[in-house]
This record gives C-alpha cells, structure tokens and sequence, in this order.
C-alpha cells in the first residue's frame, strides 16, 4: 500500500491532521481565551469537511473517470435525509405537539410513522441507511445510465434531471420527509445534546475522519490497477473495452462507491447544520461542488479539498457582507477558473513549484558543472 | 439480396483455396487431432473421406473441419447499413499463424470486416468462428478481445495521460473483472514480459513518457505493444502505417516479420508498397466481397483488381 500512501498524501495527511489537533483543542479552550475556537467556527469547520468529502467523491468519479456528475448533491442530500430520520426520532416527545411522532407528521394528520421509518431511531441502521441508500441510487441510475453507454455531457445533463426530480418530491408533504421544511430542531445525537460545545467538537472530528478515510480509500482505488483503468476510460473509453475491460462495471464500482462517501458526508453534515430540507437537492449545490472541484484541481484528491474549502468560505464570508452577491460571484468565478485556471489552483501552483524544483536543480547542476 | 448465379461464383471458389491448403495437412494434422479431441464420431472418418471422396472436387471439406483448421472463419457475413450494404456475402480464412494483408478501395468494407470480428457490428446473415469453438457473433467486444482477438484502431488510441508502460500493463492479459483488477499487482514475470514487449516495439527508452507526449509512429507503436501485451492469438490491424515517416514504415514491416508464427495478423492497409514489404496473403476486397486473392503479385496482375482500383478508366 506504500504506493497509495505517496508524498503528496503524506503531506496532505500530515497537514490535516494538525490543523484538525489544532482546531479540537481550540474547542476545548474556554471561549474567550487565546487560541480558543468558538462553537459557531468548529461546525463550520466540521460542516466544510463535510463538503470536502464531497468534493472528493466528485473529483473521484469526474477528475479520475471523466464522469461529470451535475448531481453529486442528492447522494449528499440522501445521505443527510436518511440521518435526519435519526435526528427526527430522537426529539421524542420534546417537539411542539409532544408527540413521539415527528412534528410535521402530526400536522399532516399521520397518526403512525410509515413502513420507511421503520429501525431509523437505531444509530447504526440510520449510518448505514445513510450510505446504502445513495448507493443503491446510484447503482440504480448508473447501471442505467452506463449500461446504455451515456457518457460526457449527456450524462451530466441526466444526472442533473435526477436530483431536480428528487428535489421536486422531496418538496411534497406526502412523502414522509417534511416537505418543504424539511427536518430541523434535532435535540441530541446518541444521547449527547447537540448544543453542548463538546457535542459539536466530537461531530467536527468525526467529520474530519471522514474526510481522510475517505480520502485514503481514494488513494488506494487511484494507485490500483483500477485506478489506472479508470483514468484510461477516461482517455479512450473504447480502447479501454478493447484492452478487455467491461468499462460499465469499472465506471459503476467507482460511481456507487462515490455515492455511499457522499451519503456518509451528507449524514455528518446535517446535525452540524441543525437542518436538511429539499433544497439540498438543488442542482445548484451541486453545480458548486463541481466548481470546487474544478478550482481547487481535478484529478489531485488534495485539489478539491482545498476547492471546496476555499470556495465555502467564500460563501461564509460574502453571505455574511453581502447576502445577494453571492450568485454573481459564484458565476464569475465559475467563468474564470474555466477560462484561467483550467488545471485549477492545485494545477498552477504545481506548475509554479514544479518550474522552480527545475530551476533550483538546474542551476546545482550548473555549479556542479562549474566545480 | 439477389442471388445471381453470376455473384455467387466467387465465394464458391474461394471456398476451394483455404481446403485445398487444408487437404494437404490434413491426413496428418487434421486426422489426428480430430480423432483425439473432438468427440464427434462422424467429424474424423467423413473429414477424411470427405476430402477424398467429395462431390465439390478436391478441396471441398465439410463446414467442421474449415471450422476446425482455421482460428477465424468468416462465411457468407452480409451487413447493411440502411440499405447501404458494407459486406455482401464475405467469407475470409485464415490460419493459424498466417498473416494476411486485406486491401481494397475505400469503402470495400474492410472497417466493417474488422467490426464484425470484434463485436463492434451485428451482420445480417453469415458465420464468423473464432478458434473453431467461438461463435464470434454472439459475444461482445469485450469477451472477444480477452479471447485473444485484438484490435488495432486506424486513429492510433492509446491512453494519452498514462505513461507507456502504464499503458502497457493495463493492457495485460489477466482477469479484468473489477474485483482482480483492484488487487492486480505486476509479478517479476509480467515485469520481464512487458520489457521484452517494450524492447520489440523500441519504446524501452520511453517507459516512462506519458502516452500524450509520443511522436505519432510511437504512438501506433505503443498500441501495437498494448495488443501484443494482450498476448492476442489473432491481430487485427487497421492501417498501422498510417502516417509514418518511411524508416517508421520499415521499422514497423520488421516488428510484423518478428511476429510471424506468434499469431495470426489481420492486416488492413492501403500502403501497398508496405503490404509488399511484408510478403503475405493479400485478400482484395471490393464492394463488401472478397474480389481475389493471392501474392500481392498475383492480386496486382488480376484485371478484375485493377478495374475496381482504377474504375476501368485507365485501363
């Protein structure tokens, strides 16, 4: 496995690591004092992991495969929604109607949980639901879609289709998820209340965990022959099937593992929002981690981490000067990194280093020439 | 469509060359092996009789044993593409170990030809049999080329952000579900093997050049390498000179030389001073049939060949 684990992962890992520590103790710091990371900043933290590992389940099936997947976020969204259903259990009878049913099933007039609510107050039914139902989505559309050799731009197109259609139901009330609202006001997570500052710094290491044991599961796929192949149906998807390999089932393993990342980040993301509801579903949350992708460098794992950090807080810090800025920026910087950063920032700054690694061994070789 | 009795003489005759080859190996080869492996009572005792005794003459054998002596057959294989009809009734043998060049003028049907062997087009009517056993027709692509039929594209298609011997081990012939294909490691072996595939196609210096940055004749090149990694029992190539600088031309008739007798080549090419240099069975196809067949310098002596080529108005 040595080879998965190459220097750029070193460092990435490394890196990581310190600022989770440093973040985590921050936490632990009582508010006010030096060093100490309020409440607020570390589900920040903890949330932009969460979108972190998603970027990475985009760049997984998009920088490797060339998949470009427009609807990553319902994998997110499924994922949250299935955790929400945990969260949702545990208010009991603490919710406005006092009913060990959840609000707005009793505003509908339900007067018992649906057979789909079944087993969801258990935590680990609810972690594996969060995983295993965007994995059977995606192995639903993908067998679909990949089976019947859509690819590129038609792919994307569909795939954004899927995650407005399930935006559309899941704003429906009889469904069973809350319709419009959504989930909200979840009280505690495996008997820890949700607002207590511990409750919060234990989510956003989890997050953080998430984030690099998925981020290692991704090395150790690239740096496979797997890996090798998927880049190669990238390149030339047809002599790819040529060399023998069944290239719909290599697009679809990836594609379903993909899926089953984002829905765990999605279940970790929604007890730090303290909310999910049909707008995660929104093509343009999914067209955002594609964009994080994109500028933080696809094909680089590390890339759309740091894209994904970088165009969040953005967000943070622009919702929180100008709340109706945002869009445009959001469009501008959609254009620029498609016209001038094609590689992304990853890309350029590999660029930059790599020019000046060259110089830098050019000229020792100079002087070593001269002696 | 309409069976002329005029259309239907030359596959007919053809017919006669691959069994008229096959008559003289066949009381040693053929017999034996048909006796000890095959477990049809009939198969020995009539091939042999049948050769003999036949009411078609001398080269007539019986559709099991052409099946048999031959690592393709393709018999009667007709496809139409909206009415446009790419082959029409073409029958091409070849041997084990043969190399064959097919030529012809644009739109013979030589692509299609390569098509139908690879699973990439379904013809009309017709047989195509790989290695006697395999009904080529109701496979895909994919099981065909992990059979050991390979296919050379005519636009060289490597993997372009790989290095060669990325490339290379990619193409190696293992298990390819996904599951293996995750686990694969290359052994000592496949590491000396794929050297000597690198040696032969004069990519050793370049292993580690990304795929991208190759000149073009070593990108044909390395596709050629990633098929022979494939360790192919059959070769199909589609116009492998395609572009080449003349010493690259060369250079490439002495890497087919070295392949003689390690598979079976299909080659399709309009280079016809290429097609010389590798001396093989030429197969002229014209209008999606085979129009004659011989040494390229019988081919080139035939006038019905020199009409298709030349419309008949120089001649």
């Amino acid at each position: 496995m040595n080879r998965a684990f190459d220097r750029p992962t070193r460092i990435f890992f490394a890196a990581t690591a310190l600022f989770t520590i440093a973040v985590a103790a921050g936490a632990l710091r009582p508010e006010g004092s030096a060093l100490s990371v309020g409440p607020l900043t570390v589900s920040l933290l903890g949330k932009y992991m969460c979108l972190a590992t998603l970027a990475l389940s985009v760049d997984l099936v998009w920088g490797y495969m060339g998949v470009l997947s427009l609807g990553h976020g319902a994998f997110f969204a499924l994922g949250g929604y299935a955790f929400g259903m945990y969260l949702m259990r545990h208010i009991g009878s603490r919710g406005v109607y006092s009913s060990q049913l959840p609000d707005f099933m009793v505003s509908i007039g339900w007067d018992r949980l649906p057979w789909y609510w079944l087993g969801t107050d258990v935590f680990a039914y609810a972690v594996l639901l969060a995983a295993a139902a965007p994995a059977l989505l995606a192995l639903a559309f993908g067998w679909t879609a990949f089976r019947s050799r859509v690819s590129g731009v038609y792919f994307s197109i569909i795939s954004q289709a899927m995650t407005y259609a399930l935006m559309l139901a899941f704003f429906l009330n009889s469904l069973g998820f809350g319709g419009n609202n959504g989930f909200t006001d979840f009280k505690e997570i495996l008997g820890f209340e949700l607002a207590a500052r511990s409750t919060s710094t234990c989510l956003f290491l989890a997050s953080a965990s998430l984030m690099l044991a998925f981020y290692w599961a991704c090395r150790v796929v690239a740096a496979s022959r797997l890996g090798l192949c998927a880049r190669a149906v990238r390149d030339n998807e047809e002599r790819a099937r040529f060399a023998g390999y069944r290239v719909e089932r290599v697009k679809l393993f990836v594609f379903v593992l993909s899926a089953a990342a984002a829905g765990l980040a999605g279940a970790l993301y929604v007890p730090q929002a303290g909310i999910i509801n049909p707008n995660s579903f929104a093509p343009l949350f999914s067209i955002e981690i594609v964009v994080c992708v994109a500028l933080g460098g696809r094909g680089r794992l590390y890339g759309a981490v740091a894209g994904a950090f970088l165009v969040n807080w953005l967000k943070t810090a622009l919702t929180g000067l100008m709340p109706g800025a945002w869009l445009f920026v959001f469009g501008l910087l959609f254009v620029a990194v498609t016209v001038f950063l094609p590689d992304g920032v990853a890309g350029s700054a590999e660029r930059l280093f790599g020019a000046a690694a060259l110089r830098l061994k050019g000229g020792r070789r100079g002087a070593e020439a001269g002696a | 469509m309409e069976r002329k009795p005029g259309p239907d003489g030359p596959p007919v005759d053809f017919a006669a060359f691959p069994g008229g080859r096959a008559s003289a190996s066949g009381p040693q080869g053929g017999g034996a092996t048909s006796g000890a492996s095959e477990g049809s009572p009939a198969g020995a005792p009539s091939g042999e009789a049948g050769a003999a005794t036949s009411p078609f003459g001398d080269g007539w054998t019986p559709k099991a044993q052409r099946r048999k002596e031959h690592v393709l057959l393709l018999e009667g294989i007709s496809v139409s593409f909206d009415g446009f009809k790419a082959l029409d009734g073409l029958s091409l043998y070849l041997k084990e170990g043969e190399l064959r060049s097919v030529i012809g003028p644009n739109g013979a049907g030589k692509t299609t030809m390569m098509d139908v062997i690879t699973g990439s087009a379904r013809p009309d009517s017709g047989e195509a049999w790989y290695a006697g056993t395999v009904n080529l027709l109701d496979k895909d692509e994919v099981f065909i080329a992990q059979a050991g039929v390979c296919r050379k594209f005519q636009k060289p298609s490597v993997f372009e952000t790989l290095t060669v011997s990325q490339n290379l081990e990619l193409a190696l012939k293992a298990p390819k579900t996904v599951w293996s294909t995750f686990r694969a490691r290359l052994s000592g072996g496949d590491r000396d093997f794929l050297a000597g595939v690198l040696d032969l196609t004069r990519l050793s210096g370049e292993a580690g050049t990304i795929a991208g940055a190759l000149s073009h004749g070593q990108k044909q090149w390395l596709e050629i390498g990633m098929l022979l990694s494939q360790k192919p029992r059959v070769l199909l190539l589609d116009e492998p000179v395609a572009g080449m600088t003349p010493q690259e031309i060369e250079r490439t008739a002495g890497l087919l030389e070295s392949l003689r007798g390690r598979c079976s080549v299909i080659l399709v090419e309009h280079d016809m001073e290429f097609v010389r240099a590798v001396a093989s069975g030429v197969t002229v196809l014209h209008q999606g049939r085979v129009l004659s067949e011989g040494t390229m310098d019988e081919v080139s002596g035939d006038p019905r060949v020199v009409e298709a080529y030349l419309g008949g108005a120089a001649c």
